[in-house]
């Protein structure tokens, strides 16, 4: 394997594994929002790193890969259901608006976070039925909320995330034995 | 990396179609369902449990759940959610409901209790 697969390799691994902490981490924090499916989404973070500095199929594989990983160890099979939903409009969706080339990384990231909002309140409607529906407005204002916090954050991660990766020689590091 | 933008005119394009969406959902639920509610349909897992309502005494409805039990609290013309054997309490906390098409929902135990 040349030194860039492995690096992109190595990345991808972090990204999950960063993923898969902030989704426990935000797991425990109580039940504050008076709406369910409120939080921040900080998870968003990496998975918007990888679609920015990798691709989307590795942001895809990763973000599936943290979910079944959290479904297994905390969140239970059924809120893995939710969050795949969630996860797989909320990734097309900021894929497609990354490849028109126009919006940043904020933008991009509010999208992505009422997408997420929209895929688990549509897959409730199917389990719960349509009255969750009532919740809607207040998720996609939440989604804009939540959605710009983590896009800041991740503009501020990419800025620094390449020379911290690289800088210092690192970049020299013989992986060949 | 050196373009990279943090924010770019654009980006208010796109917050301006998510809110416009949000508040033609919020204004469809209002104006819709503005109507005060005759009574509380109760489901659960997707099956009616029953429909109480809202009108006459006060009284407890205690709906048998996944996990235990649900306690919904009708009184006044209003239905709220007491007690519930769940992780998050959400419906718990959420305020009591009045009108048509408001509704308590406790995901854990997929009840929903619904104003018609």
């Amino acid at each position: 394997m040349d030194k860039k697969r492995i690096r992109r390799l190595a990345l991808a691994g972090m990204l999950t594994a960063v993923m898969f902490i902030i989704g426990y981490v935000e797991s425990m924090l109580p039940a504050f929002f008076a709406v369910p499916g409120i939080k921040p989404g900080f998870a968003n973070i990496p998975v918007m790193t990888a679609i920015f500095l990798l691709d989307w199929k590795l942001a895809a594989g990763m973000s599936f890969v943290r979910i079944m990983l959290s479904g297994f160890t905390f969140t239970g099979m059924f809120a893995c259901i939710y969050s795949l939903a969630g996860a797989a409009l909320s990734i097309t969706v900021m894929v497609l608006l990354k490849k028109t080339g126009k919006f940043s990384v904020t933008g991009i990231s509010m999208a992505g976070g009422v997408m997420h909002n929209l895929g688990q309140i549509l897959v409730a409607c199917i389990a719960v039925g349509k009255a969750v529906l009532y919740y809607f407005p207040v998720l996609v204002i939440a989604g804009i909320a939540a959605g710009a916090v983590t896009g800041i954050v991740t503009g501020v991660v990419i800025k620094i995330l390449p020379s911290s990766v690289d800088v210092k020689g690192q970049k020299n590091i013989d992986f060949r034995e | 990396m050196n373009n990279f933008k943090l924010f770019k005119k654009a980006d208010l394009l796109i917050a301006l179609i998510l809110v416009l969406i949000a508040a033609a959902g919020f204004f469809a639920f209002r104006f819709v369902n503005d109507e005060e509610g005759n009574s509380v349909k109760v489901t659960v897992d997707g099956e009616v449990f029953g429909s109480f309502s809202l009108s006459g005494p006060e009284r407890t409805i205690e709906i048998p759940v996944k996990n235990g039990i649900c306690r919904l609290l009708v009184k006044d013309g209003a239905a709220d959610m007491t007690y519930a054997d769940c992780p998050n309490q959400i419906c718990v906390h959420h305020a009591a409901i009045t009108s048509k098409g408001e509704a308590i929902v406790c995901l854990p135990n997929r009840v929903v209790a619904e104003i018609e």
